[in-house]
């Protein structure tokens, strides 16, 4: 119970200071301190080292104990110094969808090289050297939820040069990154609305040939079609033209579901299909319609708008 | 967590093995004879599996070989808990455990038990070569534990790693030493004592057989150091050191008598006529310790025995420090009793007839001790014998073959002979094993195993007067200079291959050396210690102040390895970026001009003609110079544009102060 | 001995430089009050690059690109590029002969020494990509056969920046192939009340002697490759660049490419300021205009503003 409360009061000092916008610098105040599980075996050693130095009175012995006693200060201090002055410049993330791991980029800066600076959310943990200025880390973190997720307490720490000791700092900091809900795995079938227009053709060079004209000049002369020309005194040249695909469109209310998450994962997993086949698609949900269109933009509208849809905000 | 079991990589590997080597190495000489084969084995066998990738031995392979080296232990060393022991287990363990080590948890623990090793070292010698040791096992273990920690490049020696562990290691030092000075020491061992440890017994013992002395000669390691008050020391050739005096003998073997009563201090005397002098008696694991012929008292922590030898209550395992006071007495008046008298004039009855015939008609012809032993000293300088290192070898009657035929020994060989001659003639005589000689060294006197020496005793009486010791030295009748100038000066032959005088020469005067390194470090005690905080001021008796004094240490030392740290972090400039930097001093009061410190030497300078028109030619002058110096493919006057730079430096400020 | 050799270096060195500045200063009396942007587009030239120019119309950037053809004695061809344009408008047409029944290649406007296309991003994004490819490779690939380009070919290319309907903006890789991106602006209260002087508007008509040849301005290219960066200057340069591409309000940071225009530039600008040696202002001079059109920040705005604080919070001692 004690304990308990003991924690719950440590952690409130240890996040007292709250989401913090970038850059942090760590100074001292921010930074603490403790012998690593090496360090605390070094000590072991170090104290019987002592007592049999004191004991026989031998003082090569001693001096032995006290090398090792002031090493064990400077590596405290190395250490410390190692992490000061560190900066969080920034902690970006790619949206991702729902189970995925979000990948926190977090770039660290320093005025001088640093090094063994690894960052932790608690789960995973990376490593890097900061040889100069800027370093970037990637840091693995589960995604919880649907639509904007904080980004968890980071905590820096650092064992360098020698491992003895453990330094680090906490820092939560104001940074969010998108989940989009989780998408419908097999994709299901599209939804028959029977679209806008249905199927359009748009004069667009493809693969598919559609008709011959007269040759004009700047014609590429691949496209000039020889067997026809050969055939007659005319230059014949060959057009094509492609199929652009259907016109979708999904619409929430339309849907006959009872869960949402579950409809909203499905509405996920076919602006996926359709972007993947080139398709036009629209995106109507209470207070959001996509408008017809296709593109890495347009996916990333309506995925945001999936992910970030609330039901009650239909005005 | 993943850390504590990741694998290691060759490097690493190759940074554990050598600091367990080097921590082990230095003790091999006192460890079985089977664990140098062993260690070779293992660090093969652990190189091999790194290289090959062979996977960790069986568990149960690993505790065979640990009690298979446990058995050999105990057949080596015997069973028992002693130190000797515990220190073999230790070292052995931790040489095995290489066969376990392949992670990083093992491998932190395989090196940090190298720095208890290390230590091991010192419980069996602190001499001053050791200090070697120390730094470099301290360098190496540490410097594998950084390794461990995290590997700069794949290089194996990175000197860029090396160089921060020896900065930590050295930034440590001034640390260490001031706490070596007030840490509080202990007055007395909580457990054990430190007689335990000890490299055997070396030095004079306590029997003389044939050839016991003669191995001294070889060794040119210091016995003891005497440091005389007020540099008062006695001419060379009455140095007689005495060490164990020996009473009886068999035939081939001198041993002492065994005593239960101690000698009473020399009562009148003058204080003029005595030397004051201090010894510091390298350990001999003996309990004998050594005085200037005649000791007047016993030391603290002494006994004085009748026959004037200075004997411990404990083996002597460490360096010892004895204050004495010397007369050099040419007669020692003491009272001999009946029973040392007989004891003193016994010889083995069917022995040495030759001689024993010699000296009965030696006494025959006088009575008087005194012209007996003149004519047997005559005898030794007159007569054919030869001071020599190397005589024939003797037995069965030894005293008659020396003096009959071969007339070829050394000290040992005329001590012995004139001893037994004497009590032949009826004149109690008994052979005094020490020191004859030493080296003045400066301030203090060096006496070697090397100056070895056996002399006689006669005791004479006189009628009714009181008896009387008198020292006589048979040797000095056959080589004089064995007396005068120490016993290598009357040797032709090289001992062995590098007997020379340079080297000789040169161990004299780093013995020096190990002298302050005795009296600074080795010896440093409580005693010390307090006399030190007396002289600081501080109350050692009060704990209170002794825990302030800690803490302040703590704190003042925290500073000293601090501020290099900080000094270290710093930014550092090469000389052009410094000229640069001068000349951004020169404007320090313009705020505005010197914001732009930060923008390069060209954007400067470039605002600075704008503030200061006057200076423009100098500043573009100054400029020109300077980006070449810096920048251009042909920077190679260095020396000469530096000087330039900073003459048109100094226009530019005379210029900018008008 | 090395004294000596020096001063004979000195003098060669020394000249072309100032023949290069009194190039940039005989345009300038055409150009009033951007000699800055002129040094700029003569050291891309050097350093054998091509320009993009963006500037509202107007404001120049004919003038100025006629003004440099004319100075550097270049061959001088203009394209006005529109959307209706073909690739084979720009780069030439493999025409088919029926009496001779062979093709025979017409080579377009690209083949010249200075082109300025103007309005690019009015073409299609294949007319933009032939013209784009053609300036990359310096040379033309048509039906299987290659056509070299002229060694001193240089691209001015003007845009409109308003976002106009009917304009393909080019995307960020093709904004690559161009080493500098510029904008001229307005020009200053006092100079643009010169133009409207007599003396102005008669030197404005008459054309520019030539003071330079294409041969001289090869020998320059060649040459401005030998300028010697140190250590330290490339150290600064890297962490310009390593500063954008970890900087958290730009989307991409430079690519290796950009890097080498970074350094190229630099090069032809210290050779400008008669050196034979780079220093970190020349870097810095080259940064904003190499980073212009490659820096995009976060949240699609143009970079300006970052690029200069990049250049002024990177401290050089």
């Amino acid at each position: 119970m004690i304990l308990k409360s003991f924690k719950r009061k440590l952690n409130q000092f240890i996040n007292r200071r709250g989401k913090e916008s970038l850059p942090v610098t760590f100074d001292w105040r921010r930074i603490y301190v403790l012998p690593s599980k090496p360090g605390l075996f070094f000590a072991i050693i170090w104290f019987l080292m002592m007592m049999a130095g004191l004991n026989f009175n031998n003082n090569m012995s001693l001096m032995l104990v006290f090398l090792l006693f002031g090493l064990a200060q400077v590596l405290l201090y190395r250490t410390f110094f190692n992490l000061r002055n560190l900066r969080l410049e920034m902690v970006t993330a790619q949206p991702v969808f729902l189970g995925e791991d979000i990948h926190l980029k977090v770039t660290v800066g320093s005025n001088d090289p640093k090094w063994q600076i690894c960052a932790t959310t608690g789960k995973t943990e990376t490593i890097e050297n900061i040889p100069d200025q800027t370093t970037q880390l990637t840091l693995p973190s589960p995604s919880i939820h649907r639509g904007w997720q904080t980004t968890p307490r980071l905590k820096f720490f650092t064992r360098y040069p020698i491992g003895l000791f453990t330094v680090w700092a906490y820092c939560i900091p104001d940074a969010k990154a998108l989940v989009y809900p989780r998408p419908e795995v097999p994709c299901p079938d599209f939804p028959d609305h029977g679209g806008a227009d249905g199927q359009q053709t748009i004069a667009v060079k493809g693969d598919e040939l559609s008709s011959i004209r007269d040759y004009r000049q700047g014609d590429p002369i691949r496209d000039i079609a020889w067997k026809k020309s050969a055939q007659s005194n005319q230059t014949w040249v060959k057009e094509f033209n492609q199929v652009r695909g259907k016109n979708l469109l999904f619409d929430l209310t339309q849907m006959d579901h009872d869960s949402l998450e579950f409809k909203l994962s499905r509405m996920t997993a076919w602006v996926l299909q359709a972007e993947k086949q080139q398709a036009e698609y629209q995106l109507v949900l209470p207070g959001f319609d996509s408008g017809m269109s296709s593109g890495q933009t347009h996916q990333y509208h309506c995925l945001q708008a999936l992910a970030l849809y609330q039901p009650g905000t239909s005005s | 967590m993943s850390r504590m079991t990741s694998q290691l990589s060759e490097k690493q590997l190759f940074w554990i093995v050598f600091a367990v080597l080097l921590a082990v190495l230095p003790q091999v000489h006192r460890l079985p004879i089977w664990f140098l084969p062993m260690t070779v084995a293992v660090v093969s066998y652990r190189f091999y599996a790194q290289i090959y990738q062979l996977k960790q031995t069986y568990n149960r392979i690993l505790t065979v070989l640990a009690i298979a080296a446990m058995i050999m232990i105990i057949y080596s060393q015997g069973i028992g808990l002693s130190r000797e022991i515990s220190v073999t287990i230790l070292i052995t363990m931790t040489v095995l455990k290489l066969l376990e080590t392949y992670t990083m948890r093992d491998a932190l623990l395989v090196v940090m038990l190298c720095y208890f090793v290390t230590m091991t070292r010192f419980l069996y010698s602190q001499d001053l070569l050791l200090v070697f040791y120390l730094f470099g096992s301290a360098f190496v273990t540490t410097h594998a534990l950084s390794v461990l920690n995290f590997e700069k490049t794949k290089r194996w020696f990175d000197t860029s790693q090396l160089r921060a562990t020896a900065g930590s290691l050295a930034l440590a030092v001034p640390f260490a030493a001031l706490f070596f000075l007030v840490f509080p020491r202990l007055g007395a061992p909580i457990w054990g004592s430190p007689d335990i440890f000890g490299e055997g017994k070396t030095g004079i013992s306590d029997t003389m057989s044939p050839g016991s002395i003669i191995e001294l000669f070889m060794d040119d390691s210091p016995a003891f150091r005497a440091t005389f008050k007020d540099h008062k020391t006695p001419p060379k050739n009455q140095l007689y050191w005495r060490g164990p005096v020996l009473w009886n003998f068999d035939g081939t073997t001198w041993s002492r008598k065994k005593h239960n009563r101690t000698r009473t201090r020399i009562q009148q005397y003058s204080e003029r006529e005595t030397y004051q002098y201090q010894i510091e008696l390298e350990s001999t694991g003996q309990k004998y310790m050594f005085g200037l012929d005649y000791v007047v008292n016993s030391p603290s922590g002494a006994f004085l025995l009748p026959d004037s030898i200075l004997y411990s209550p404990q083996k002597i395992n460490q360096l010892r420090h004895y204050e004495l006071e010397s007369l050099l007495l040419d007669r020692f008046y003491q009272p001999l009793d009946e029973s040392d008298k007989l004891l003193l004039l016994d010889y083995p009855a069917n022995q040495n007839q030759q001689t024993r015939r010699m000296m009965h008609s030696w006494q025959q012809e006088t009575k008087k001790p005194l012209e007996i032993i003149n004519r047997a000293l005559t005898w030794f300088n007159q007569d054919e014998f030869y001071y020599s290192y190397s005589p024939p070898p003797l037995s069965g009657d030894v005293i008659d073959q020396f003096i009959f035929e071969s007339k070829r020994g050394f000290c040992e060989h005329y001590a012995s002979s004139f001893t037994i001659m004497m009590r032949m003639a009826g004149i109690p005589a008994r052979v005094v094993t020490g020191y004859q000689g030493g080296i003045n060294n400066g301030e203090y006197l060096l006496v070697k195993q090397s100056d070895a020496h056996a002399w006689s005793e006669v005791y004479i009486t006189d009628g009714d007067k009181p008896g009387y010791w008198l020292r006589v030295d048979p040797t000095s009748m056959v080589a004089p200079e064995r007396v005068e100038r120490g016993s290598r000066q009357i040797m032709d032959e090289k001992r062995n291959i590098i007997d020379y005088d340079w080297i000789r020469n040169f161990k004299e005067s780093m013995d020096r050396y190990r002298y302050r390194w005795n009296q600074w470090v080795r010896d440093f005690n409580v005693s010390k210690q307090q006399a030190l905080f007396e002289v600081l001021g501080i109350d050692h008796r009060n704990g209170k102040t002794l825990a302030m004094m800690m803490a302040g240490i703590l704190l003042i030392t925290g500073l000293l390895s601090l501020i290099p740290i900080w000094w270290l972090n710093r930014k550092r400039y090469h000389t052009l970026q410094r000229i640069y930097l001068e000349l951004v001093a020169k404007v320090r009061k313009n705020s505005q001009l010197y914001s732009l410190k930060n923008q390069g030497v060209e954007t400067f300078v470039t605002q600075m003609k704008i503030t200061y028109p006057e200076a423009k030619t100098q500043l573009n002058h100054f400029l020109d110079t300077y980006l070449a110096a810096r920048y251009s493919n042909n920077a190679n006057e260095r020396k000469q544009t530096i000087a330039h730079l900073r003459q048109t430096l100094l226009k530019i400020k005379q210029i900018i102060k008008h | 001995m090395t004294q000596h050799a020096s001063t004979t270096a000195q003098p060669n060195k020394n000249s072309d430089a100032q023949i290069i500045n009194k190039v940039i200063e005989t345009i300038g009396h055409k150009i009033l009050d951007k000699s800055e942007a002129i040094e700029i587009v003569v050291a891309t030239l050097i350093a054998g690059g091509h320009v993009l120019l963006e500037d509202l119309p107007g404001l120049g950037k004919t003038t100025l690109a006629m003004s440099i053809a004319q100075v550097f004695g270049m061959d001088y061809k203009r394209i006005q590029l529109t959307s209706d344009m073909m690739p084979s408008d720009v780069l030439g047409v493999s025409i088919y002969d029926p009496t001779s029944q062979t093709f025979s290649y017409h080579k377009g406007p690209v083949f010249t020494q200075f082109l300025l296309a103007d309005e690019l991003n009015r073409a299609t994004p294949k007319t933009q990509s032939a013209l784009l490819e053609a300036m990359a490779e310096n040379q033309v690939s048509m039906d299987g056969k290659t056509y070299l380009l002229d060694d001193a070919f240089f691209v001015m290319a003007t845009q409109n920046p308003i976002d106009e309907a009917g304009t393909y903006n080019l995307p960020q890789s093709q904004l690559d192939r161009f080493l500098v991106s510029l904008s001229l602006g307005y020009p200053a209260t006092d100079s643009e009340r010169q133009l409207y002087s007599q003396s102005y508007m008669q030197a404005f008509k008459k054309p520019l002697p030539a003071l330079t040849t294409p041969k001289q301005l090869r020998n320059w290219q060649q040459y401005s490759q030998t300028i010697h960066a140190a250590e330290e200057v490339l150290d600064f340069l890297q962490l310009l660049i390593k500063k954008t591409r970890t900087h958290s309000e730009i989307l991409h940071g430079l690519s290796p490419r950009a890097g080498l225009s970074l350094f190229r530039l630099s090069q032809s600008l210290a050779m400008l300021a008669g050196r034979d040696f780079m220093t970190p202002a020349d870097v810095k001079k080259a940064f904003y205009p190499v980073c212009r059109h490659r820096l995009v920040a976060k949240d699609n705005r143009p970079a300006k503003d970052i690029i200069k604080s990049i250049v002024h919070d990177t401290e050089i001692i």
